[in-house]
């Protein structure tokens, strides 16, 4: 696989440098190597951050629901399609939700399509497509929105 | 499929596209034919650039045909067509993301990817079709 030079940078800056110092001896692993990784697990983290938004913007506005709920089950298709379901189905503790209104979607939907589609210029071509496709969908939710 | 040959694809698609807009957009009311002028300048400006993307590369990119083979017979139809023009540029923007590690045309198709799936949206929802979004712009036939 050919790493292109801003792909290098990014490795160089999120990975190499932190951990130079402990790691001149021990080899470094394939997967600590692949700026994929780092990317992956960042929109994955953004997903997730969405749909715990959308729960309680679900709990907050009830009337909502099937409006909120539609756009919700695309972000889970996200989440399923950057992670493998095994990981993707991390239990999480219930608690009590904050109140979310429905207009702060809009803002974190934008933000989340920004930050897919910066990744998806950094990413290898198969990781980029995919990043691309959920920035795209982002990018159209506020359409959908009330 | 080369970057060029995508890039030829994408050429081809927004000239077909400029001119149904030019078409569909008579058939809509007011608010619709705002929508549909945006997307006719929005469109002609994405041929550009991918007119430009070919000439910097040396390739001449591929004329407008005279004419295309727009039927609308009615608003419906109009939004009909208008969804599959931009869900089938979706697949051709993402075909190109997956196709380059060129920065500023991943940069271009990232742009004309998420563009596409807001205007396909934007029609849909003016259609009445629920959900309006779809969770993976580009990997769905155009519909």
């Amino acid at each position: 696989m050919s790493v292109s030079p801003s792909r290098r940078r990014l490795l160089q800056a999120a990975l190499l440098s932190p951990v130079a110092a402990c790691t001149s001896h021990a080899p470094q692993t394939p997967a600590a190597l692949d700026p994929d990784v780092a990317l992956r697990q960042a929109a994955i983290a953004r997903e997730r951050q969405l749909l715990e938004l959308y729960s309680s913007a679900v709990e907050s506005s009830p009337a909502l629901a099937a409006t909120l709920g539609a756009i919700r089950a695309e972000h889970e298709e996200h989440l399923a399609a950057l992670a493998p379901p095994a990981t993707s189905a991390s239990p999480v503790a219930p608690r009590v939700l904050p109140a979310v209104h429905p207009v702060a979607l809009v803002a974190a939907e934008r933000s989340a399509a920004s930050a897919h589609a910066a990744a998806a210029l950094l990413a290898s071509r198969p990781l980029a497509a995919l990043l691309a496709s959920l920035a795209a969908s982002e990018a159209s939710h506020p359409v959908a929105l009330p | 499929m080369t970057v060029t040959e995508r890039l030829v694809t994408l050429v081809e698609a927004e000239h077909a596209a400029v001119y149904a807009y030019g078409v569909l957009g008579a058939r809509l009311d007011d608010a619709g034919r705002r929508i549909a002028v945006t997307a006719y300048d929005s469109h002609r400006a994405r041929r550009d650039q991918l007119v430009a993307a070919l000439q910097a590369a040396g390739v001449t990119a591929p004329a407008p045909l005279p004419s295309y083979d727009v039927a609308v017979a009615d608003a419906p139809a109009a939004l009909q067509l208008a969804v599959r023009l931009e869900a089938g540029l979706s697949v051709r923007w993402r075909d190109l993301v997956a196709g380059t590690d060129d920065q500023a045309l991943r940069r271009l198709a990232v742009a004309g990817l998420q563009e596409t799936a807001v205007r396909a949206a934007q029609w849909r929802r003016r259609a009445g079709v629920t959900p309006a979004t779809v969770a993976l712009p580009g990997t769905d036939t155009p519909s």
